[in-house]
């Protein structure tokens, strides 16, 4: 940690580069969009109060990524969430939502294979979905997804693997 | 290395851990080669989907937490209902315990008196009933003398 406070740009430069990545991280790991604001809402104030005490750490987006990840964990502790999980689903709304620089080449997914792809990604159980969404997602090292999550290099890939696996077989890709 | 590559091994070539031996059979096993390329173009496919493509915002709505037939429903909170009137027309209803207290307190002294009352009333009666049947009996003789 270093002892120097962030001032209000430095905080507003962290907001704008980590907002549509903590969105995404969220939800994925909770596939609820509504949840994933409120999460990040949660987050983003942990760092403005963070920003305003003398300590803050090193890197900002592992201490983001780790905040992030341990709000999504409570959420899915709590017991509303556990039943609402836990309950079958009647139907599937899709929503529509702001695109992120689509390409012409992302149009051309077709928009049930992208809920095809999304309804595999949440079957996965939620430690294969965090490891999945930081390695192939966010792009980190393995080594980096085990420090950030508290695992070791081997738990990491064998939850990479069965992730992989398990979305090829739900997917048809292998 | 004449065997084929495990689907493990595979992605672990893909995750930079093939050892030269893997990866010389890769180069030379064309079937390994077609499955290899085949999980790095999933791979590829699925990580640029979710990175670039925001991840559809799917709200699961659960109006039960079990599905309901209306029409079964509906049957089935008839039968209960008729069930549970006809169990409860069909019940002889017992005393309660107020009501139990009130009749041993209350109502037993009043059906004595009244019990008494009425035995006195017969008693009276009769007395009145013999008497008036001495008259006739009387009344029957002076007609007959005369």
């Amino acid at each position: 940690m270093h002892s120097m406070p962030v001032d209000q740009g430095e905080f507003e430069a962290l907001y704008r580069m980590h907002y549509a990545r903590l969105i995404r991280l969220c939800c994925l790991w909770l596939d609820d969009s509504h949840e994933a604001e409120d999460v990040v809402q949660e987050v983003l104030l942990k760092l403005l109060k963070v920003s305003r005490s003398p300590y803050r750490p090193m890197a900002w987006e592992p201490w983001l990524t780790r905040v992030t990840r341990n709000a999504c964990y409570d959420h899915r502790r709590s017991g509303w969430w556990k039943w609402w999980r836990a309950a079958p689903a009647a139907r599937v709304e899709v929503v529509e939502c702001p695109s992120l620089g689509l390409t012409l080449e992302d149009e051309a997914l077709t928009r049930e294979w992208q809920v095809h792809l999304w309804q595999a990604f949440q079957a996965l159980p939620a430690r294969q979905r965090e490891v999945f969404a930081l390695r192939y997602v966010e792009g980190w090292s393995t080594a980096a997804v085990a420090e950030a999550l508290g695992l070791t290099v081997g738990s990491v890939k064998r939850h990479l693997f069965r992730a992989v696996r398990r979305l090829r077989e739900t997917l048809g890709g292998g | 290395m004449s065997r084929c590559l495990r689907e493990r091994t595979l992605w672990g070539i893909y995750e930079g851990e093939g050892t030269a031996t893997q990866q010389a059979h890769l180069q030379t096993c064309v079937a390994c080669r077609g499955r290899y390329q085949t999980l790095v173009h999933t791979l590829e496919t699925i990580s640029s989907s979710l990175q670039k493509t925001p991840p559809p915002p799917v709200r699961l709505l659960r109006p039960f937490l079990f599905p309901v037939r209306w029409q079964s429903a509906a049957v089935g909170l008839a039968v209960l209902l008729l069930l549970v009137g006809g169990s409860l027309r069909l019940r002889p209803v017992p005393p309660s315990p107020r009501l139990a207290l009130v009749y041993s307190e209350e109502l037993t002294p009043l059906l004595e008196e009244v019990d008494t009352m009425v035995v006195m009333t017969l008693d009276a009666d009769g007395v009145e009933v013999w008497e008036a049947l001495a008259d006739v009996a009387a009344l029957d003789a002076a007609l007959e003398e005369e």
